[in-house]
């Protein structure tokens, strides 16, 4: 006690004189000096930010120290950068030029802001140890719930999910699952749209069948009030576990999931939640239109899920994100369920019962597989309801005044609530150039000394940052063109929410849907418009810096500023180009060491490359000759999974490269044993993941995106021509 | 009977004074600040030189020798050269394909010469074909040797009653102006008049001269110079000697000097004066009057003078007078003299300050005297406005001045017609005049970096090209008559704030503002002279200061003997043999008998001569140390500027010295001459005529001096000099943040890993 005591003050004290250092910081950053000797320190703290962040990937006593010296660095160059600006840049000669002059600088100052809470988020991410139910006595474990809300999923994707959560590995009689249909509820089946009823009741009945097959409980409510929240506020009315587990209708769980999660929640009473990863099974349209490279890039979830809900974890901040977590009962009644101010209901909830004072865990496995959105439409529907339900929050909730949270758990949500703003700033970035090459405005009074001794460096202290914080799960410019993608739709989202907080609804992201040929997204319109303003203002750049020579310099930034935005431009367009993916179930690599075994109990071995649910591709050690064409496949995988045994159809052998594609054969008495050899371990995910989330060069990085995006912009151009061509023939033919 | 010769000698040699004629012979070159080749191209072209009248004289004969050469491909029958003179066409000449080369000799006739400011205009039409001619054709062209075209003017003086308003005349830029004037002072005169009034009075009349040179003199009356022995022996009358005694027998009967001064208190010069003066002198006195000429039996023993006398009963009334005839405006004086009762100034305000900007404030070219321009027809012009910042002018880099031009074009001007804006030579803003319907623009801004101007005179011109429109028409040329560019004088200036802080040692600052020696801020800065005979030296550097300053510089001081301890910024004139003691060790080049020359001035002798031999095989010398010698000057005068070692502030201390006082006083002649004055540059400076410096460099540190009003300015340029040391308590600190951050960091992160 005494010793805590001393310890509490002298971290006290410590703090009081952090903070006194950091005040002399910013005055040090605040007194003025010549660019030229802005120029020369930039150079120097540039190579001390660029060995720091070296050093803090290498494994030694000091890592993390080096991590902190980095930082603090290379914010001091962006912190110095925007008082730059803010005193010394923000002059105009007209009303409109001024009005330009402080959009682009807000949009600074809230970059600014994001890029400096997010380094201190993400400054010591948390690392979790695993934990196992083993260590704990059977009749110590809380008995839960599996509650799956569904709305208008099919049913086999639903029955893949009910069987994983069946198989989970829980005392049987501690465990509960419930399909909780929201598409087939009362008002659903009485609406008066005959179809639609109609539809909504044989959804009825062949889910409460499917149900019932497989001892799951059925849950169909009266009304479809408060949507998802609302879905599992009355299943909580009508189930007793003292945990939920939420699951979307498409996330499978791994067989591994209560294992290493309840741990955390019969540890400490106070553990409100514990989260873990949404692992997508699926690339999302950037990741199959554009890259391509599902399998060997890191993914835009592994960066949220792999940094930054560690960083928030740090900081006891890491929230609910809907599924693939398990909820204490006893707190989530306390705050009456799952909240429904917002769209985003999960956040909200956890911000409720952090404010209460409980907390929340992160757990950094992914044992969930989930499907991202197919369609580039389906995945901005789904950004727009995140932005909507976030902003909500920060509208609704104010989380930078709630007193009872930490000052860290403030900052923590503020980050991840600011973060969905970035429409505002992407579009005034994006468009800014044009301000000044098509209309003359001067918004972004500095000399080429003070571009250099300023501007570049906090530009390349905050990539070197990035870099460093969450290099392994973001590659270069991935950010920027997520961001260009979203911006348009959820900048009239926001807008929407700004006007009426409590406006927007609950809307159903739209998944596993297949795309039967190759087309352009209908959302591309948009984008030709920017694509043609920006390239305007490339025209107009070049033409400025032939006829005006006295601008000459300022002219060439602007320009090349524009040209990075034309350059993320025609990389969108290959994401809008929606390419077929007639493949019924996501196909993901595998390495497992396999023997089919014949009829006449002859055996073929070889080494998976990759694996569906619906079957496999592999390549055989040995010749193929005398592979017949209904085989078993054996394997024997280490943990939970045990021996499996599958039968399985050969649909093609390729003796020159050895591959074998097979199916599997989908008897019932199969069916739970598939899903659980390829769904059901998370040493599957994880060695994908890690797989993937490596870092590369910003080098590599440009190059790469400039690869991919010379075919797309093709691309449109001959899609677009066919589909018109297609238009005049039909009109022709008409006639 | 002898009294009525002696009256009549002394009305003749009053008459041979105004009869006396003078000829000046000026260069064309001299009037003109461009290159010395006046080339004229086009068509059509014309050129003005101004050509300034001393005010006093009246021109008996003008001549101009002219040497031209104009371009073999034209076509003498519509090829002219018309020399105008205020606007008369005062010679014709053809120019002659077959004679290019030619000299004529033009008659400028008397009577169209007036006082101050006159115009030489030259205009040609030059055709190579009888139609069609392009205007920008290449052959088009004529020359004018400036620099051999001579003009011949012929003068003498109008006679008249003395009155103060003549020193006009006397002194202002122009041809048959007095170029050199002496300053007397009693013996035995009170310090102060030395020290103080005198260089008043040095810069009153330097003031006077604008830019030209004025070579000041100090002379000492003696009355205890007997009276000369008469040829016949005979002694001098008591009427006589009395007129001797008010004449000007003290100066030189060879000098040229149409005036000279006097000055004192009444008392000291009561044995030059005669009654009548003495008695008007019952203040501070201003007044002119002439000598009389001692004739006797036709040998002009003194010949009659003007002179000024610059007088009061006590050393405060001389001062006052001295300060008046800096200020006051002679033309408002027709009077032989004056009494000065007091001032009455609004506060003890440098004069300095009157003439220059004020940095933060807004002016409009009105404020600045400046009337804005109007431009008709076919030009390429520039008009330039000027206007004087403070020497010590330090904004920071991002400081900004702001322009809002008024100006106007009118409609139909051609391709090529534009406004270029320059600030002191830098290109800051381009304007095509390509609105066929013209345009108006009030309040056009151009917010412009600050660091474009500089400490002292800012030159900002407007380029202006006015082109007519090109019709597409063969032989259709649009004469370009209408074209119109008005800019009014309503424009305006917004400066910056800045602080008054300023580099030393910088001669070449030193040079176009005078400063230190003349600042915005009162603070005295005293020449100090080593031997009494430098005192002329030293006035007329004073008025070169004033000159350069613009202004009169009340805080100048003429003192002879170095004192312990100088003013904070002191100029020092001396020989290597009276370097007074504590200001040869401290510098880095040393002007005693034991000079030390730096190995600077090695280095760049052997740099010159690597680059002169394009020798690649040996880099670039950078030596440092100094040479100690036994030598002389020669005819060498050396300026060196350091810190000042012998005052209690940051001062900079200015050095000159020459071999002998007489050497000395010649080369400051040379210095005040505008080319080696307009070449002043570094901190060591050596010259030994008026043409050429014989070396300029930066021998000594850097240092800066000056007042911060603003600590945050202050701050800005010492780590601006200084930025290491923001680097590194910079990183100290971060070192210590991220130390603590990271100790709070692992805390709580242990803290966390207790629990599970």
């Amino acid at each position: 006690m005494f010793s805590n005591s001393v310890s509490g003050s002298r971290s006290g004290g410590l703090v009081i004189v952090f903070i006194a250092g950091l005040s002399l910081l910013g005055l040090l950053l605040l007194v003025p000096m010549d660019a030229w000797s802005q120029l020369l320190v930039s150079v120097v703290l540039l190579i001390a930010v660029h060995l720091c962040s070296q050093e803090s990937r290498a494994y030694h006593k000091y890592q993390q120290f080096f991590r902190m010296v980095a930082i603090f660095l290379g914010l001091a160059l962006t912190v110095r950068y925007l008082i730059w600006r803010g005193l010394y840049t923000l002059t105009a000669t007209d009303v409109l030029s001024l009005v330009a002059v402080w959009l682009l600088y807000l949009a600074e100052i809230y970059a600014g802001i994001t890029h400096v809470m997010g380094c201190i988020v993400n400054s010591l991410p948390l690392s979790r140890p695993l934990k196992t139910i083993r260590n704990i006595p059977e009749e110590k474990l809380p008995t839960v719930d599996v509650l799956i809300p569904t709305y208008n999923e099919p049913a086999e994707l639903l029955e893949v999910t009910l069987r994983a959560a069946l198989m989970l590995k829980y005392p049987q009689e501690k465990l509960a699952v419930h399909l909780l249909d929201d598409g087939s509820t009362e008002q659903k089946i009485t609406q008066q749209d005959v179809a639609a009823a109609n539809r909504a009741g044989a959804r009825k009945a062949e889910l409460s069948a499917m149900c019932e097959r497989l001892g799951v409980h059925y849950h169909a409510r009266k009304l479809n009030h408060h949507a998802k929240a609302g879905n599992i506020n009355d299943a909580l009315l009508e189930t007793n576990g003292e945990l939920i587990v939420v699951l979307d209708a498409d996330h499978v769980p791994t067989m591994d999931f209560l294992d290493h999660t309840v741990p955390w929640l019969v540890e400490n009473e106070k553990v409100f939640l514990v989260q873990t990863p949404h692992f997508m099974a699926n690339p999302d349209p950037v990741e199959r239109n554009y890259f391509s490279a599902f399998s060997r890039m890191p993914s835009e979830n592994d960066m949220f899920y792999g940094t930054i809900q560690r960083g928030l974890d740090f900081w006891s901040a890491s929230f609910f994100c809907g599924s693939a977590a398990v909820l204490r009962r006893s707190h989530l009644e306390m705050v009456g369920g799952l909240s429904g101010e917002s769209i985003t209901e999960d956040a909200e909830t956890a911000f409720d019962l952090h404010a209460m004072g409980y907390e929340s865990v992160y757990v950094d496995r992914p044992m969930v597989s989930g499907l991202a959105p197919e369609t580039f439409d389906a995945f901005v529907t789904q950004r727009m309801r995140w932005a909507q339900g976030m902003t909500q929050i920060l509208l609704l909730k104010k989380p930078f005044m709630e007193k009872k949270l930490s000052w860290h758990q403030r900052m923590g949500y503020m980050s991840s609530i600011l973060f969905w703003l970035f429409p505002f700033a992407r579009i005034i970035f994006l468009l800014m150039p044009l301000a000044y090459l098509v209309f003359g405005m001067q918004v972004y009074h500095a000399s080429m000394t003070e571009i250099m001794a300023y501007t570049m460096p906090h530009v390349i202290a905050t990539y070197m940052l990035s870099t460093m914080l969450f290099g392994k799960t973001r590659w270069p410019l991935v950010s920027e063109l997520y961001e260009i993608l979203q911006c348009i739709f959820t900048l009239r989202a926001l807008t929407k929410v700004f006007r009426n907080p409590r406006a927007p609804s609950f809307v159903v992201t739209p998944k596993g849907e297949n795309l039967t040929q190759t087309f352009i997204s209908p959302l591309s319109g948009v984008f030709y418009a920017l694509l043609l303003l920006v390239g305007i203002a490339m025209v107009a750049g070049v033409m400025k810096m032939v006829n005006e020579p006295l601008t000459r310099e300022l002219t060439a930034v602007v320009l090349g500023w524009n040209a990075f935005n034309l350059l993320l431009l025609v990389s969108v367009m290959g994401v809008l180009v929606e390419r077929k993916q007639v493949r019924e179930q996501a196909r993901l690599p595998a390495n497992d060491y396999i023997s089919l075994i014949g009829s006449d109990g002859n055996a073929w071995t070889g080494h998976l490359i990759d694996l569906s649910l619906g079957g496999a591709k592999l390549r055989l050690s040995g010749d193929t000759a005398g592979l017949p064409e209904k085989v078993t496949l054996i394997t024997d995988r280490e943990g939970d999974l045990g021996k499996v045994r599958l039968p399985c159809q050969v649909l093609s052998v390729s003796p020159d490269n050895k591959f074998v594609r097979f199916q599997f054969v989908q008897d019932e008495g199969n069916i739970d044993q598939i899903v659980r050899f390829v769904l059901g371990d998370s040493r599957r995910w994880q060695s994908f993941q890690r797989r993937r989330t490596r870092p590369v060069s910003y080098w590599f990085g440009v190059k790469h995106v400039l690869r991919v995006s010379v075919r797309p912009a093709f691309q449109h151009l001959y899609l677009n021509s066919r589909r018109y061509w297609q238009k005049m023939r039909t009109a022709k033919g008409s006639t | 009977m002898k009294k009525m010769v002696f009256v009549l000698l002394f009305g003749l040699g009053l008459l041979s004074q105004a009869i006396a004629a003078e000829t000046h012979k000026v260069r064309l070159s001299d009037l003109y600040a461009g290159d010395s080749t006046l080339r004229m191209e086009g068509a059509v072209a014309e050129f003005e030189l101004s050509v300034p009248l001393s005010g006093g004289l009246k021109v008996e004969k003008a001549t101009l020798d002219m040497r031209a050469v104009n371009s073999i491909a034209l076509i003498r029958q519509r090829s002219v050269l018309a020399v105008r003179f205020n606007n008369a066409t005062i010679s014709q000449i053809a120019l002659d394909p077959n004679a290019p080369n030619f000299r004529p000799e033009i008659d400028i006739p008397a009577e169209l010469w007036r006082e101050g400011f006159n115009t030489l205009t030259f205009a040609v039409s030059q055709h190579y074909a009888n139609q069609c001619v392009d205007n920008a054709a290449p052959e088009l062209w004529s020359e004018i040797d400036l620099y051999r075209s001579v003009l011949s003017v012929e003068t003498s003086v109008v006679n008249g009653p003395a009155v103060l308003a003549d020193l006009k005349n006397r002194f202002n830029p122009g041809i048959g102006r007095q170029q050199g004037v002496t300053l007397f002072t009693a013996s035995g005169a009170e310090q102060s008049t030395l020290t103080t009034a005198l260089p008043l009075v040095a810069q009153a009349l330097a003031l006077r001269a604008d830019y030209q040179n004025l070579a000041i003199r100090h002379g000492v009356l003696d009355n205890t110079r007997a009276l000369p022995a008469r040829d016949d022996l005979t002694p001098w009358s008591d009427e006589q000697a009395e007129r001797y005694r008010i004449s000007s027998f003290y100066l030189d009967n060879r000098s040229k000097e149409a005036l000279h001064v006097v000055v004192g208190t009444a008392s000291s010069l009561r044995p030059f004066l005669s009654e009548q003066t003495f008695n008007q002198i019952g203040d501070a006195y201003l007044g002119i009057e002439s000598t009389p000429a001692i004739v006797v039996d036709d040998k002009v023993l003194v010949p009659a003078r003007k002179r000024l006398i610059v007088s009061g009963t006590n050393e405060g009334q001389v001062q006052r007078a001295a300060t008046t005839l800096a200020l006051m405006d002679d033309a408002l004086n027709p009077d032989p003299f004056i009494l000065i009762d007091g001032f009455q100034t609004a506060s003890n305000q440098v004069p300095l300050v009157a003439d220059t900007l004020t940095p933060g404030e807004s002016y409009s070219f009105q404020d600045m005297g400046d009337g804005g321009a109007e431009y008709r027809g076919e030009t390429a012009t520039t008009k330039r406005v000027e206007f004087n910042l403070p020497a010590d002018f330090y904004v920071p880099e991002n400081a900004t001045v702001t322009l809002l031009l008024d100006f106007a074009y009118g409609a139909e001007f051609g391709q090529g017609s534009m406004m270029n804006v320059l600030i002191n030579g830098k290109l800051v803003h381009g304007l095509p005049l390509s609105n066929p319907n013209g345009d108006s623009f009030r309040k056009y801004q151009l917010n412009v970096p600050a660091r474009h101007l500089k400490g002292g005179r800012n030159r900002l011109d407007f380029d202006v090209a006015m082109r007519a429109p090109i019709t597409d028409v063969v032989c259709d040329d649009v004469a370009g008559r209408h074209l119109y560019f008005q800019l009014l004088p309503d424009s305006r200036i917004e400066l910056p704030e800045a602080g008054h802080v300023a580099r030393q040692p910088d001669l070449r600052l030193f040079g176009e503002t005078a400063y230190p020696m003349a600042s915005v801020v009162r603070k005295s800065a005293d020449i100090y002279v080593t031997r009494p005979d430098m005192t002329g030296g030293a006035l007329t550097l004073a008025g070169k200061l004033a000159q350069t300053a613009g202004t009169l510089l009340p805080d100048i001081h003429v003192i002879e003997g170095v004192p312990g301890t100088t003013t904070d910024t002191a100029f020092l004139m001396t020989t290597p043999d009276s370097v007074p003691q504590g200001y040869a060790t401290a510098f880095g080049a040393s002007l005693e008998s034991a000079k030390k020359w730096p190995y600077r001035l090695q280095n760049m002798l052997h740099n010159r001569l690597r680059e002169a031999a394009e020798d690649k095989q040996h880099k670039n010398l950078i030596m440092h140390g100094v040479t100690v010698q036994q030598s002389g000057l020669g005819d060498l005068a050396v300026l060196i500027a350091q810190k000042n070692p012998q005052s209690d502030g940051t001062g900079t201390i200015f050095m000159m010295a020459a071999d002998t006082p007489s050497q000395l006083n010649d080369r400051v002649q040379d210095l005040i001459s505008p080319s080696i004055w307009g070449q002043l540059g570094g901190d060591f400076f050596a010259w030994e005529n008026p043409e050429q410096p014989a070396l300029v460099m930066q021998v000594a540190d850097v240092y800066v001096v000056g007042e911060f009003e603003d600590s945050w300015l202050q701050t800005r340029m010492w780590l601006s000099n200084h930025p290491w040391y923001w680097l590194i308590a910079f990183i100290v600190l971060v070192l210590f943040c991220s130390f603590i951050a990271y100790w709070l960091l692992r805390r709580r992160n242990n803290k966390m890993q207790d629990q599970w």
